[in-house]
């Protein structure tokens, strides 16, 4: 039950992107064609389950135990960038197809608030490790929904005549808004 | 370089939010008011500050290989400064700003201005940049939150001046997309005049 | 300068010097802003308690206990003035706000009557959600001086008796489970004074330290001063750890009080558990593990070296506020254990 919640809420109604306002950088630069949005999608869920769980671990193990709490934003964003890396490595070597498919998404994680900002709540909302994975994988998923939903708006908005100062980044910004209204539904629900 | 246009570029030619696009995520998350986006302002606008004039003076110390690795230290120590400096003295605005202030470590424009200029700048140039740009960032913010807080709240700095609930849907997630793409546009218009 | 190479020498020693010379800065800054962080937070809490109960002279945090509930755990604050109970400030939570936990503290007179709340924790939207906050609306003034007994702690539309703050009903439903919680915990403890007394095997196992058998098989009886104790021995291999007693005493405020006192070989005591008490509600029982941290001060005192009685009897144990009778029956039977313990040894 209580993963049935956080799964709800993370993808529906506290959507990382149209509520809590994290990755947008992302959101608004490569969401203009959907498998684009896709791969970065797959690539996002990759990386912030495994940043959730290590970081969960170095805050569990290390961290708390020695009272270094303060240096958790420096600890967190070292590791994620070496796991980003280390992941893109990896990938290179045991799986080309997955590397091509993810691999142009991969240096732009460590500067998306989404990884970050994901290990902090894990552990701001005091999660076990298990609630914590789930916390990850459903707020990937929350984030791949939206970066979809507004590539897909996008590649429409390309036909349409917008008018001269609205063209470019402020109509997809309207959109986005929008979108969020959209999301604003499903407030309540759980 | 001509130091009076270096430090003005941040405020509309090269607005880091406006134009640029950077640092979307703290300029739609703390904006519900115009005070909370000026605090998140300062408190990126020291981060940059302060990042802009280590990383000018040690740009030779530090070998080009590692040089990422150093700069994300670097900023995330003054990131985490600014957390239990406000933690401390000023509780409420932290509050507000919650998770906004560790996050600015991700701020692609923090990390933008350190990488591509104070790298490659002199120490002077690097602090008017740093102060310029933050300044930049802090009126987009201030802006931003002051359009929302009189579209939503009926107020600016927290002084209500019509009785009454504004339009709710500015001070949500919502209108922080839609205030923002109008403000861009208007930007874009001045810029090309 | 110029730059220098990027050779594996050159990286290690510019990644060090940055990490140490920023760890270090930031081990300073800690240091530095750690006093500020928690007066900031004790303030809050403070003036959160001042503001919610009628004036006490006491110092509520210092007296505080906590029970635990599903999904978190209520603390609470007494409030006291010239040794009577004035009112308790509740710390309480709800998950349920629009953006995840609220926390707020309720102020209830000793009869239930809500005196006043205040929110000291949410991340509900401002403008909105943040008018549950005492200075942002009238909204919490609705509560006070009402008893949730004839006041229905539930929206309006939903049958109850409390207006919503407008387009906020998630907060402000959850606002108000947090005060029925706050509310129905306080009733519910002075309801049930034995609230989670250990049982008598239980407390065995928590008074004693540093054992591999177990006590309660090798149980027996020691005579001293006549009467007749049950004691159970800790050992560890084929060494003798330590010594659980049993020890009752009738010579509480109200009834007997019944104490487990677990002693090391040495005769330091290791631990103290509560078995049975019919204390007063909010005095006598703090001396209770769960609701105060009295029964600390024992831990690692001889009785045999150690004054074991009050300040006011010439020892060196602090009283509990308002509930002399029972502190000092507890010392009491913690020396009587000891002679107990001593007996042992002698056997």
């Amino acid at each position: 039950m209580e993963y049935i919640v956080i799964v709800l809420s993370a993808i529906l109604v506290n959507n990382i992107v149209l509520a809590q306002f994290l990755g947008l950088c992302p959101f608004f630069g490569v969401s203009s064609r959907i498998s684009t949005a896709a791969g970065m999608g797959g690539a996002v869920l990759f990386v912030m389950t495994v940043a959730a769980i290590v970081t969960y671990l170095i805050s569990h193990y290390i961290l708390i135990p020695f009272d270094l709490i303060y240096l958790r934003t420096i600890t967190y964003i070292l590791v994620i960038s070496s796991l980003v890396q280390m992941v893109e490595i990896i990938l290179k070597k045991v799986s080309p197809p997955l590397y091509q498919a993810l691999g142009i998404f991969l240096p732009l994680m460590t500067t998306n608030c989404a990884i970050l900002g994901v290990a902090i709540l894990v552990i701001q909302n005091e999660y076990t490790l298990m609630s914590g994975v789930v916390f990850a994988v459903a707020h990937s998923i929350g984030f791949t929904l939206a970066l979809v939903i507004l590539a897909g708006i996008r590649e429409q908005l390309e036909l349409v005549n917008v008018p001269e100062g609205m063209k470019g980044n402020p109509i997809i910004l309207v959109a986005a808004g929008l979108l969020a209204l959209a999301f604003m539904g499903f407030a309540g629900i759980v | 370089m001509d130091q009076a246009k270096n430090f003005t570029k941040g405020f509309i030619r090269e607005n880091p939010v406006f134009i640029l696009m950077l640092g979307l995520c703290p300029a739609l998350g703390t904006t519900t008011s115009a005070f909370n986006g000026m605090g998140m302002g300062f408190a990126t606008m020291f981060v940059v500050l302060m990042s802009n004039i280590v990383v000018s003076l040690i740009k030779n110390f530090v070998p080009n290989k590692v040089r990422i690795p150093c700069y994300i230290v670097i900023i995330a120590s003054f990131v985490t400064i600014v957390d239990l400096v406000m933690a401390g003295f000023m509780p409420a605005l932290h509050e507000q700003l919650g998770l906004f202030i560790p996050l600015i470590v991700v701020n692609c424009f923090v990390l933008g201005r350190a990488e591509a200029f104070a790298s490659k700048n002199t120490l002077l140039s690097s602090v008017i940049d740093g102060t310029g740009m933050g300044l930049g960032f802090t009126f987009a913010l201030t802006l931003l939150g002051a359009a929302r807080e009189i579209l939503g709240s009926n107020a600016i700095f927290g002084l209500q001046f019509i009785e009454g609930d504004g339009m709710l849907v500015f001070i949500l997630a919502p209108g922080a997309f839609i205030a923002l793409g109008y403000l861009i546009a208007l930007a874009n218009k001045l810029n090309k005049q | 300068m110029a730059k220098r190479e990027s050779t594996f020498f050159n990286m290690v020693l510019a990644l060090l010097t940055i990490t140490l010379v920023a760890s270090a800065s930031l081990g300073f800054i800690y240091e530095l802003t750690k006093e500020p962080i928690e007066a900031a937070r004790a303030a809050r809490k403070n003036e959160a308690i001042r503001a919610v109960v009628p004036d006490f002279d006491n110092n509520p945090t210092e007296e505080q206990y906590t029970i635990e509930v599903a999904g978190g755990e209520l603390v609470f604050y007494p409030a006291k003035k010239e040794g009577e109970l004035v009112g308790t400030a509740i710390e309480t939570f709800t998950h349920r706000g629009f953006s995840g936990t609220i926390k707020l503290m309720v102020g209830l007179l000793p009869d239930g009557t809500i005196h006043g709340i205040e929110v000291l924790e949410h991340k509900e939207t401002p403008g909105l959600g943040d008018k549950m906050e005492s200075d942002k609306s009238d909204f919490s003034a609705q509560f006070e001086g009402e008893h949730p007994e004839d006041f229905q702690l539930r929206l309006r539309q939903d049958g109850g008796d409390v207006d919503g703050i407008t387009a906020t009903t998630i907060s402000s439903r959850a606002y108000c489970e947090a005060v029925q919680r706050a509310y129905d915990v306080y009733m519910d403890k002075d309801a049930d004074v034995s609230y989670e007394l250990p049982s008598r095997e239980e407390a065995v196992e928590i008074v004693l330290v540093n054992f591999a058998n177990n006590p309660l098989r090798e149980e027996y009886q020691v005579t001293a001063g006549g009467n007749q104790y049950t004691v159970f021995p800790g050992r560890r291999g084929r060494s003798y750890t330590g010594l659980a007693v049993d020890m009752p005493s009738d010579e509480g405020y109200i009834g007997p009080i019944r104490l487990m006192v677990g002693f090391d070989s040495e005769g330091v005591i290791t631990g103290i558990e509560v078995l049975e008490h019919e204390e007063t509600p909010g005095y006598g029982d703090l001396i209770e593990n769960a609701r105060s941290d009295f029964y600390k001060q024992f831990i690692g005192l001889n009785p045999g070296e150690d004054n074991i009685r009050l300040k006011e009897d010439g020892g060196i144990i602090d009283n509990i506020s308002g509930a002399t009778i029972t502190a000092r029956a507890y010392c009491d039977a913690v020396r009587s254990a000891w002679e107990v313990f001593s007996e042992a040894q002698n056997m």
